[in-house]
């Protein structure tokens, strides 16, 4: 009252006058950024693992991935990445989100820039990832592709370490991603004979031991029915082929092929193993194809009696393959791709069979 | 020098104060007649002042050259058209320019017969003392209070007057 | 040093007459002389009570102001005032050209023209005016018409708003600034301002006639439209109020005549209420000159600590609260005045 108040105010700027300016000189004095201060969002390129939380948790679409998968693998590598910051509101969401910080904040604060284009931040592959990708003829250079750029060194240093302790202990390495013992003779003796299945092994042990321990698995699965390993367990007729195909990257370094196997005189229908397998591997299939029509008229009683129990439909289907090629493609198509497929398309062609010439029964073999 | 410094002075200060005279009435704008008042007065303001009765001159430009603002504020606020040439029209008819004219003059003559028919008492000999203020203020407040307090009492009941006016009448 | 200037006119003088001239003709030179030595001192004084009202308003707000021109940033004003000279005068197609041109001539004219009485030292005044008080508050009242002018022609409803406001807080105040000085008035016995400056020989005014000083502080506070009286530029409602239409020179010299009122109603206040040129040591007219930056300071230091007043708490202020306050002031300073009279002082 009385003015009271305005003596107080006066006071307070009077008191003002007299305190440090706040202002900061800019351009040549840097203020001072608190730790968590969120500045320029960036991104590091190595770590990220391509799962695209980050792009799901943003609220303006600024984030844009695009990713690739190695050929036959199915883990997404990360392509290209962009930071639109120019409808960043800087909420955090996706640094909070981000499994690997791969997303962090850094303290640049000065985003200008004289096009829209300028304040967008891309991440590209770098350059020596790209051509070892596109190029990649056969399943084996993938194995070599490294994961992440800088660490290279180290990682080919871990894995040489790795193979070398696989090679030397086998039961102890194994023993950790393999229960059974007998698993883990399998395991060993595939490592010893084939190279490639030691490599693959020890990058996988490096990296991820629990997609080590799957592959493993489905490998040695694949091995006991494959057979020819030492040690191995009698062959099962149908062995695992979902679970052992399902395996990322697990079948083009499976050294037991199929058409190996067959040229060997066939032991059960191992092509069928290779019946979901992906578009990339067309020709190999060509192959497999071929060799079960070989299979299948040099020795029908065997294949067909596979899926057809009766043995006089086994003399009919072979007597119908050997008079039309058609269907004998068609049945050998079938087989690889189908089994249960080719056995009811099968029984009908016989049945039909049977009922157009029902006397007859007599095939030529 | 056939015309001394004082009467140039006067007569500059005379045409300056005709001139504008003629503006405030010759101007078809309400606003520039307003504004041309205001240097009126300011004019006469300055032939006080070359009279030495600079306490006059003060008064009439805070009295009367003040006041013009407000004036001009009623001219905006009442009588204000888009075209403020409109605000202001001639005078519509013949007969009212002539009564009008006849009442100028006789006004005019009336005024000029009472000047020239006073005998003026010649002048004092000694100038007015410096300090007019004092001898204005002892006339004011001393012989005449009874009249100065009477124009007091008058303008505070215009001014009540106003406002009572300006309010309404709260119970109608 | 204390008769510096006195010296100077006495020399140009003396010089003028030896070369043949009338006494009529030298003083009217001397005269020019002097209105245009204040003049000039005026303008210069602006480019500095700019940058130093930059300069507080920028300590109070805890920023640094105006730092980059020159040495804390002194040569800002003139450039900005080089800005203004170059800038382009545009007059817009709808206004009253012939009051639009002359209102922002009158407002300086004016605000100059307050100078005259004012005395800035010892013997150092351009008319001695025995009524220079009273001349001083209406010419002062003349302001009001300059910026109605300016808001009128302008033809722009900020521009009348502001105009009309101004107005009306200038009528206003008017009568609360007259009746506080009348006080002092009557102890000093006279309109002069060299006599009432004489009269504080022993003791400043501030001392018995503190009333009247703050009523004349925040009446002289409202007639320069300064905040927190600004209503009628209150650019967050009215742009500029009058001033909104006005570009380059033309608004420079609205601006250079507020501030040449501020520098005026200063010295006004340092003459009536703190001894004027009266002080121990320097010159006088340096004494008058530290008096008036204080004050100009404390009206600084006032315009950028309170927030705007509304339009009617500044009416109500000034009729149901200055009014009153400086009748009575003046009302107790006569019966005073008696009681020592009658007590032989």
């Amino acid at each position: 009252m009385f003015g009271k108040g305005l003596l107080k105010g006066l006071g307070i700027t009077a008191k003002h006058t007299f305190e440090r300016e706040i202002t900061q000189q800019y351009p040549e004095e840097r203020p001072h950024l608190q730790d968590r201060f969120r500045g320029s969002l960036a991104y590091d390129y190595p770590k990220c693992i391509a799962c695209g939380l980050c792009i799901k948790a943003c609220p303006n679409n600024v984030l844009t991935l695009e990713t690739y998968k190695d050929e036959g693998s199915r883990k997404k590598k990360v392509a290209y990445y962009a930071i639109d910051l120019q409808y960043c509101l800087f909420c955090n969401l996706c640094v909070e989100i981000c499994p690997t910080a791969t997303l962090y904040f850094t303290h640049e604060f000065e985003l200008t820039s004289y096009d829209r284009e300028g304040i967008k931040k891309e991440y590209h592959r770098p350059p020596e990832l790209v051509p070892a990708s596109k190029t990649a003829a056969g399943p084996a250079e993938e194995d070599k592709t490294p994961p992440g750029g800088e660490t290279d060194d180290k990682k080919v240093r871990q894995m040489e370490a790795m193979k070398t302790a696989l090679l030397k202990n086998p039961a102890k390495t194994l023993g950790k991603i393999l229960p059974a013992e007998e698993d883990v003779a399998i395991m060993s003796s595939l490592m010893q004979e084939d190279d490639k299945i030691l490599t693959k092994l020890a990058q996988l042990l490096v990296e991820d031991r629990d997609k080590a321990a799957k592959v493993a698995t489905a490998w040695v699965k694949k091995g006991r029915s494959s057979g020819p390993p030492p040690g191995a367990v009698p062959p099962m007729a149908d062995g695992t082929p979902r679970s052992a195909a399902g395996q990322s990257s697990a079948e083009e370094t499976a050294p037991p092929a199929a058409d190996s196997r067959e040229a060997e005189g066939g032991v059960g229908l191992p092509a069928e193993d290779k019946a979901p397998l992906g578009d990339e591997a067309d020709d190999k299939r060509v192959r497999q194809v071929e060799a079960l029509k070989t299979a299948l008229l040099n020795n029908p009683a065997k294949t067909l009696g596979k899926i057809l129990p009766a043995e006089e439909d086994v003399v009919i289907m072979s007597g119908l393959m050997k008079a039309d090629d058609k269907i004998l493609a068609k049945l050998t198509q079938l087989l690889v791709e189908d089994r249960d497929k080719a056995a009811k398309v099968a029984t009908a062609w016989v049945a039909r069979e049977k009922k157009r010439n029902p006397g007859e029964g007599g095939p030529s073999s | 020098m056939i015309m001394n410094m004082d009467s140039l002075v006067f007569l500059i200060i005379s045409a300056f104060t005709i001139a504008s005279a003629l503006g405030v009435v010759l101007s078809r704008n309400i606003i520039h007649s307003a504004l041309a008042l205001i240097l009126t007065f300011l004019g006469v303001a300055m032939n006080f002042f070359d009279l030495g009765a600079s306490f006059l001159g003060l008064v009439q430009i805070l009295v009367y050259a003040g006041a013009i603002s407000v004036l001009i504020i009623f001219a905006i606020m009442l009588v204000m058209k888009p075209d403020s040439a409109a605000t202001n029209p001639p005078t519509p008819s013949r007969d009212t320019h002539f009564i009008g004219g006849l009442l100028a003059w006789l006004v005019m003559i009336g005024v000029g017969m009472a000047i020239g028919l006073t005998r003026w008492p010649a002048m004092a000999s000694e100038p007015a003392e410096a300090d007019a203020v004092g001898t204005l203020a002892t006339l004011l407040l001393g012989n005449y209070v009874v009249a100065f307090e009477a124009a007091a009492i008058l303008l505070l009941l215009a001014a009540v007057g106003a406002i009572i006016l300006a309010k309404g009448d709260e119970n109608p | 040093m204390e008769n510096l200037f006195i010296n100077i006119a006495r020399t140009l003088s003396d010089w003028l007459l030896q070369l043949g001239l009338s006494h009529f003709w030298t003083d009217l030179v001397l005269l020019v002389v002097q209105w245009t030595a204040i003049i000039l001192i005026i303008t210069l004084n602006v480019i500095i009570l700019v940058w130093l009202e930059r300069k507080i308003s920028g300590f109070i707000q805890q920023r640094l102001g105006p730092n980059r021109l020159g040495p804390f940033g002194c040569f800002q004003t003139i450039a900005d005032t080089l800005k203004l000279l170059t800038k382009e005068d545009i007059i817009p197609s709808q206004t009253d050209k012939l009051i639009f041109k002359t209102a922002p001539m009158f407002f300086i004219i004016v605000s100059v023209l307050l100078y005259a009485v004012i005395p800035m030292g010892k013997d150092m005044v351009v008319v001695d005016l025995n009524v220079g008080l009273f001349y001083f508050i209406s010419v002062g009242s003349l302001t009001t018409i300059a910026i109605l002018m300016a808001g009128w022609s302008s033809n722009n409803k900020w521009s009348l708003l502001g105009a009309m406001r101004s107005v009306a807080q200038m009528i206003s105040y008017e009568i609360p600034l007259a009746f506080s000085l009348l006080g002092v008035v009557m102890i000093a016995g006279s309109l002069n301002l060299s006599a009432i400056v004489a009269a504080q020989s022993n003791i400043w005014f501030i001392v018995l006639q503190p009333v009247a000083f703050v009523t004349y502080f925040i009446a002289a506070t409202a007639e320069l439209n300064r905040g927190p009286f600004d209503m009628p530029e209150a650019e967050q409602e009215l742009t500029a109020g009058a001033y909104t239409e006005y570009t380059g020179m033309r608004w420079a010299l609205f601006f250079l005549a507020e501030y040449t009122n501020l520098v005026a109603v200063s010295a006004l206040a340092a003459t009536l209420f703190f001894g004027g040129w009266q002080g121990p040591l320097l010159p006088s007219w340096m004494w008058i000159i530290i008096k008036t930056y204080l004050i100009m300071l404390v009206f600084m230091w006032m315009k950028w600590t309170f927030p705007r007043i509304r339009m009617d708490h500044l009416m109500s202020l000034s009729w149901k609260v200055l009014v009153p306050v400086s009748l009575i002031n003046i009302l107790v300073t006569g019966v005073g005045i008696e009681i020592f009279k009658g007590m032989g002082w």
